[in-house]
Formats: C-alpha cells, sequence, structure tokens
C-alpha cells in the first residue's frame, strides 16, 4: 500500500539526536527577564551535563556503508572507525552510546 | 529491530495514532503506515515501509533495536534520577497546625509552628549543599502552610539571597487549603518565588463545606473563591478535587461555579483520589469511612472528568511524559521537614512519630527507616516490570505499595486508562483542540505528585 506522507505528524514530538525539547508556557504578552533567562540558559547547561539520556542514540541507518554491518552486529565503535560517518552524526556530548544501542533499519 | 513494548496504538476517524511511555511522544502516522511498518516488522522484502518513518519511529523510541532491553533501561534512568545529587529539594512543613478539620485528612495534626532554631538548621543544610547542587527546589506545605507564614517569608529570602549569590536555580511552589489566600499573600508569595500554588475545592458550597470545614465548624466555599481571583493573577493555580463515590456525582457543579465565576481558562482543575489511609496514629484518615474508588475505578472517573472540565476550559487533553524515580520518599536527595525539625520521607507521613528518619539538626545521621524508602524498587516487582505504565509511573507511590492495604492504590491511572488517554488525545487532534506538534520534555519527568 503506498504511503502518503503528508498525513504523517508529531502531536508530541521527542527531542531528535543532539536536540534537547522543552515546551514552556507562559501568559500573553510576557517577556523573560534577564534572570529567567539565566535560569532557562542554566537549565540547559545542567540538562547538558548531567543527563545521560540528552547524549541520546544515533541511527546506524544514516550510515550509507550501513548495510556492511550485519543485523545486530553493527557495533558502534567498529562501524564508527571503519566508516567515520557515525562520527558525525553522534549526538549531544556524544562520546557514550546508551543503553538503548544502535539500530541497523535493513534497508537497501 | 522490533516495536517498544510500551507502544501504545489507537485508532481514531481511520487514522492512527502511536504513543510510546519511553520517550512520552505521539506520532500521527500517515494513510497506510500502519500496515506498512506491521509488513516491515514480519519481514516482507517490500514492506512499503519508508526510512523516514523508521527513522521517526526509532527517534520516538517505538522501535527498538532486537537487544535492546527496555526496563533495563527504565531501571538505569530510574536510579540516576533516584541519586542524582544535583539538585536538593525540600519540602517543608512550616505549620503541622491547621485552621480546617477535613475529615479525610491522613496527617496527625497538632498546632505546631516552625521555629527560628529549626530555620538555621534548614539553612546549613542548604549551605552544605550549595556546593555541588544545580538547583534548589521547595514545597510549602503543611498542615496549613499559611498559619506558619512567617517562617515561610522568612526562609524564602534566606534561600533567595543564598542560592542566588551561588548561582544555583531556586523555585518554589505551594500546597494550600486557600483559605488565607489573600491579596496581599499573594503577592509576598510572588516575591518568594512560588510558582505555582495547589488548592484544594471538593465539591459545590454544601460539598465542600461538609469534606473542609473551618476547624471549630464554619464554611469556607466562598472566601476560597474569593481568593481564587487575584491568586490567578500572581501564580499558576492548580484546583485539585478529593473525590470518592459520594462527592464525585457533584463535581460538574463545581465546574459550572469556577466558570460562572470567569475563571475558566486560568486555572487547571483536576481530581485527586480519597484513600483510607491507617498508619497505626490517630490521623482522621483512619476512621474515614467513606465510599473510596478502587484504583480502576478511579482510573474511570479520572476520564470522564478530564473531558467533562475540558468542556469547560479548565483541562487540555495530555499525554503522560516519562520520569525517573516519581518522589520525594525514592529520591536520595530530597527530604521533609517537619516544622518540629524531624524529617519525613513521604507527605503521608508527616505527623506520624513511626515514620520519622531523622531530624534536621542532625539531618546526616538518619535512622533505619531510611532504607526502606531508598530499597523500594519497583523492579523487582514483577507487576511493574510487565506493566504498560511502568515509564510514566516508575512504581508510583512507594508508600501505598509497601502497605498491604493500599497496595492497589500504588499505580498511576495510566496503568488503567491508559487506551483512553491517548484516545482522548487523538480525538482533540482531530477535533483541532491540540495544536499539532507539541514539543516532549527531555529526558524523565522529575516531580510527578
Amino acid at each position: 500500500m503506498a504511503e502518503n506522507q503528508g498525513e504523517r505528524q508529531w502531536i508530541v514530538e521527542p527531542p531528535g539526536p543532539g536536540e534537547v525539547s522543552l515546551h514552556m508556557a507562559f501568559g500573553q504578552g510576557v517577556q523573560l527577564t534577564e534572570e529567567q533567562e539565566a535560569a532557562v540558559g542554566e537549565l540547559l547547561r545542567t540538562l547538558e551535563a548531567v543527563d545521560a539520556e540528552v547524549t541520546g542514540h544515533e541511527l546506524a541507518g544514516k550510515c550509507p556503508k550501513q548495510s556492511t554491518c550485519g543485523t545486530l552486529t553493527c557495533k558502534p565503535v567498529d562501524c564508527t572507525l571503519k566508516c567515520g560517518t557515525l562520527t558525525a552524526a553522534v549526538s549531544g556530548g556524544g562520546t557514550s552510546w546508551n543503553l538503548m544501542g544502535t539500530f541497523n533499519l535493513g534497508l537497501q | 529491530m522490533r516495536a517498544s513494548r510500551y507502544n501504545v496504538w489507537v485508532e481514531q476517524n481511520g487514522a492512527d495514532f502511536l504513543y510510546n511511555g519511553m520517550s512520552g511522544a505521539l506520532l500521527k502516522l500517515g494513510t497506510g503506515e500502519r500496515d506498512a511498518l506491521e509488513r516491515y516488522l514480519a519481514g516482507a522484502r517490500d514492506s512499503g515501509c519508508s526510512a523516514a518513518l523508521l527513522e521517526g519511529l526509532a527517534r520516538g523510541r517505538m522501535l527498538v533495536s532486537d537487544e535492546t532491553d527496555e526496563v533495563q533501561l527504565l531501571a538505569k534512568r530510574y536510579e540516576l534520577s533516584r541519586y542524582d545529587t544535583s539538585r536538593l529539594a525540600l519540602t517543608i512543613v512550616t505549620s503541622l497546625g491547621c485552621n480546617f478539620d477535613c475529615p479525610y485528612c491522613f496527617e496527625d495534626k497538632h498546632p505546631s509552628i516552625l521555629g527560628k532554631e529549626v530555620e538555621a538548621a534548614c539553612l546549613q543544610l542548604l549551605k552544605d549543599q550549595l556546593p555541588r547542587i544545580h538547583s534548589f527546589h521547595v514545597g510549602w506545605y503543611g498542615g496549613e502552610p499559611l498559619v506558619g507564614k512567617r517562617p515561610l517569608l522568612s526562609l524564602s529570602k534566606a534561600f533567595i539571597g543564598l542560592c542566588d549569590e551561588a548561582g544555583v536555580a531556586y523555585g518554589a511552589d505551594i500546597i494550600t487549603n486557600g483559605y488565607m489566600l489573600d491579596e496581599q499573600t499573594c503577592r509576598e508569595l510572588q516575591e518568594c518565588r512560588v510558582a505555582t500554588a495547589q488548592i484544594t475545592l471538593d465539591g459545590p458550597p454544601d460539598v465542600h463545606n461538609r469534606m473542609r470545614p473551618l476547624a471549630g465548624g464554619g464554611p469556607t466555599f466562598d472566601r476560597i473563591i474569593e481568593n481564587l481571583h487575584h491568586a490567578v493573577d500572581y501564580f499558576g493555580v492548580a484546583v485539585r478535587v478529593n473525590v470518592d463515590g459520594e462527592n464525585y456525582p457533584r463535581v460538574e457543579e463545581l465546574l459550572g461555579i469556577l466558570a460562572a465565576h470567569g475563571l475558566s481558562g486560568r486555572l487547571q482543575v483536576y481530581l485527586g483520589q480519597l484513600v483510607a489511609v491507617d498508619d497505626g496514629g490517630s490521623a482522621p484518615s483512619a476512621t474515614y469511612r467513606s465510599p473510596c474508588f478502587t484504583s480502576k475505578e478511579f482510573a474511570a472517573a479520572e476520564m470522564a472528568f478530564t473531558e467533562l472540565a475540558m468542556r469547560y476550559g479548565f483541562s487540555a487533553p495530555s499525554v503522560p511524559a516519562p520520569v525517573g524515580a516519581p518522589c520525594t520518599a525514592v529520591r536520595s536527595n530530597e527530604l521533609i521537614l517537619g516544622s518540629d525539625g524531624e524529617l519525613y520521607k513521604c507527605w503521608e507521613s508527616v505527623g506520624n512519630p513511626q515514620h520519622v528518619i531523622g531530624n534536621i539538626r542532625d539531618y546526616q545521621n538518619t535512622n533505619g527507616r531510611l532504607r526502606r524508602w531508598l530499597s523500594y524498587d519497583p523492579f523487582t516487582n514483577d507487576e511493574c516490570r510487565s506493566c504498560i505504565a511502568l515509564p510514566v509511573c516508575m512504581g508510583g507511590c512507594a508508600h501505598h505499595g509497601m502497605d498491604v492495604l493500599q497496595y492497589e492504590n500504588r499505580c498511576d491511572t495510566f496503568r488503567h486508562n491508559y487506551e483512553d488517554r491517548i484516545a482522548l488525545m487523538a480525538r482533540s487532534v482531530e477535533a483541532g483542540v491540540v495544536p499539532v506538534a507539541v514539543a516532549a520534555a527531555s529526558g524523565p519527568r522529575m516531580d510527578t505528585r
């Protein structure tokens, strides 16, 4: 069955690799004070520094050579060292991979 | 690659919606995409499933790699937040005494205002923590916290000064019965950086005044309504309606009254579940004999109420966000400070000497009761491990989880109404009530109750 991608839409969108999404609600016409802006900045720095999940995971599918990795055998470090593509794609602080592991989409 | 165990599918007007509890994300799929995905997951070579769809589903944690252990990931998430020492949170009982006498109150109350010596010990605790924390949050609590307004204002001023000087973010909220919330007090609380207030109304005047009378007798409804009018100008206000089988049929009357006062869209209204807690003390709840809802009944009532509150402009549809360790009771860097300096881990323990874990004057020297809370582990519970609601509940209320009589009330209502919750959101989207692409909170939510 043909897909109609035009209809697909996030209702509640997760942050992408390397992204942090914050939903902040303010009253009409409200402007952040310098103090509040500083607090938001501090929050972001804290998230980047301490939340292990902010470093996130990355799709092996973005690697053009991912098909050379076998299903479930694409070790992230090996893959990174071999093709290099994933190095740039690792998200956030990006020095480690979390428990979600990597994904091999298996697409040709 | 396989589907996450925390996916919830619903169909609305022929469209497929997919929610995932690990991420809190909700996706409306395009026509035919669910079928294509199912073919792909069944191993079909030409499934018709696009890379963009798969990438999106992986980003929303709706698809996971075969080797991913989602329960293990949640356990890690729980532990990280349980032992997070970068933030400090205190719930402070400024007065265990209360000007109300509610028949279902779970606190064994007596008049007691937090004194100067306890204030000093509390400030010392904060000073000890400042070098290692990024944020400090206070929940003002009672009894009735505004009976203890003097220490509330005094401590707030000191907290703000210390945190600002150290570059630590400070914030606060308050749980109050609302009776003493005059405009001057609202102004003072705003200056104390109180961002939200939870105020309880249990129904229309005759119901509320029976369930939440003044100590010594007397109505409270009209004064609270009067105070709501100015409170909404100073901070976010959430009205909690505590319900059981007896007062639940009257909740719509309350919504009508609030709407008639022009408060629609200016505050939120939500339900709280009344339970007959009996911790062996002499709290009123030990003898409360009204027909309390079971957790399943309450989950159904909550759904019906949300739709009702939406119609009156007091609620918006939402899907639950993932959490870490869900409350102060199970987080290591959070405490509840009683007005006499005694320390607890759970709000429902306040006033009960059998649940005191130590004293603020020597806060690092806690007794063995602390271990009970910090060793509570929903990941050793087979029901929790196999529950669809685990990412958004994380074992729920530890206090109830360790109580044979309240065990079933430990759970988040999502366990029982998850399909209805997602379906309501989907219906609202189709009806244009919810703006599309609300950003999900990143990472575990820290405060749920």
